[in-house]
């Protein structure tokens, strides 16, 4: 049963035709070549497929791409503005935030999706907003370092 | 492979949707645990009916008595963010603050949740414990099953095909009761080795137990009420030895299995130790003068 329908992906109005069955992070990377989002486990535990949609942090491994219709969706690709870096973007290269890289997505969007509904957030609730995405590369100091460096103004 | 995909406006129509289709459908409310399952291949729906439009199945609704309506599709999220929720069941909502993670909160629904009856979910004991009745809807009409016979075994519950979950009932906690959630696990995001459920209401300054109760998840093939471990405290003072004798009666009541995160063993003595601890924030914030659920 293919459907056609449209996303709207980082204020954009995507038309895409799909099944029933596909997942939002299938539809976004081979549909659509939004290949930020990555499956990095397939047991919706990583988080390398995170993305904000309706303004929530959610693992677009576990939506519908049909129940993401009608909705705001931002991925990674979505963040910078005419060629300029958002905040969390520059910091996370100032910060040293990454090392392969195959985590930074979904940890940018996880701190974006923290920053935009409060912006002041302690260091506690950072990491606590970012339970559920996994890195195994830097040991998340430096993550961590970046997101509060935006929260504080200094990026 | 899923053949189509559904989004019902009514409970009716959803029931409709089940019964034209049988054994090949399943409901999705926020997927979290669904599309895991079938990714895994665990089950195989060909019809896919989406309950994310469904009005009655959301809201939470407070009657003049304090007795609590939360909606099935209520997300782990929207229950612990709740005012009402708050004011009313901070015990339902501590155990909705800890599910998997932050993404898995904002989609994940307190009904899924207890449908799905996975072993270390979160939700069921807070509610075993808030004496929370579950209300579903079939195609003979609505019934309310209380929780403590609504988990039947693991990933089982005693809801019929072709019903779906409309709502949870929780009466009002009795004025004065605090409740205490504690979750025992390694990492965020992974279910509980052992969960812990308390609600207790002292007298003051006499610290004598008047409510009790406990919920237990993780240790047996469902999540259970420890009611020999509340008999034993109900009317005691609250003091190191009851609470240490509650604990160990507790262990009794408890079947769990082995597995990689903790064996049997160490999962009865956990349920000991976390039962302990809980009591005791619970006795303590209890005991606070002027201190409210």
């Amino acid at each position: 049963m293919k459907r056609p329908i449209h996303l709207k992906i980082n204020a954009q109005e995507l038309e895409v035709v799909v099944e029933a069955g596909d997942l939002l992070l299938d539809v976004l990377r081979e549909k659509l070549f939004l290949t930020g989002a990555r499956r990095g486990c397939d047991t919706s535990h990583c988080g390398a497929c995170t993305v904000i949609m309706g303004g929530k942090l959610v693992h677009s491994c576990l939506v519908l791409a049909l129940s993401a219709v009608g909705q705001e969706i931002s991925t990674i690709e979505g963040l910078e503005t005419d060629g300029k870096l958002h905040p969390l973007q520059e910091a996370f290269i100032r910060y040293g935030a990454f090392q392969c890289g195959y985590c930074t997505p979904g940890m940018i969007l996880a701190g974006k999706a923290l920053l935009d509904e409060s912006p002041r957030p302690t260091e506690e609730e950072i990491k606590r907003s970012l339970d559920g995405n996994l890195c195994r590369c830097t040991g998340y100091q430096k993550i961590i370092q970046a997101i509060l460096a935006v929260a504080e103004g200094k990026v | 492979m899923v053949i189509d995909y559904f989004e019902p406006t009514t409970v009716s129509e959803t029931v409709s949707l089940l019964a034209k289709y049988g054994d090949d459908a399943s409901v999705i409310a926020g997927g979290q645990s669904l599309l895991v399952m079938m990714r895994q291949r665990l089950v195989s729906p060909k019809y896919l009916i989406s309950l994310k439009k469904v009005g009655e199945l959301n809201g939470v609704q407070e009657d003049a008595s304090g007795n609590l309506s939360i909606g099935a599709a209520t997300t782990h999220r929207d229950a612990f963010t709740s005012p009402v929720l708050r004011r009313g069941v901070p015990l339902l909502c501590q155990a909705a603050s800890k599910v998997g993670s932050t993404a898995i909160r904002n989609l994940g629904t307190i009904g899924g949740n207890i449908c799905h009856n996975e072993l270390g979910a979160d939700p069921p004991q807070a509610l075993l414990a808030l004496n929370a009745k579950a209300v579903c809807v079939g195609a003979t009409g609505e019934r309310t099953i209380p929780l403590e016979k609504f988990f039947t075994g693991y990933f089982e519950t005693a809801m019929n095909p072709g019903e779906v979950l409309k709502m949870i009932e929780i009466p009002s906690p009795p004025p004065g009761t605090v409740g205490v959630y504690l979750k025992h696990a390694l990492r965020a995001g992974d279910l509980a080795i052992v969960g812990v459920a308390v609600l207790l209401g002292l007298e003051t300054p006499s610290k004598k137990c008047r409510e009790i109760r406990i919920g237990l998840g993780g240790v047996a093939s469902v999540p259970l009420r420890a009611y020999k471990a509340e008999q034993l405290l109900q009317g005691s003072v609250i003091g190191a030895d009851v609470v240490n004798e509650a604990a160990y009666v507790a262990m009794s009541e408890v079947d769990p299995v082995s597995d990689t995160h903790g064996s049997a063993d160490y999962r009865r003595k956990m349920v000991g130790v976390f039962l302990k601890r809980a009591i005791r924030q619970a006795a303590d914030a209890a005991s606070k003068p002027g201190s409210d659920v």
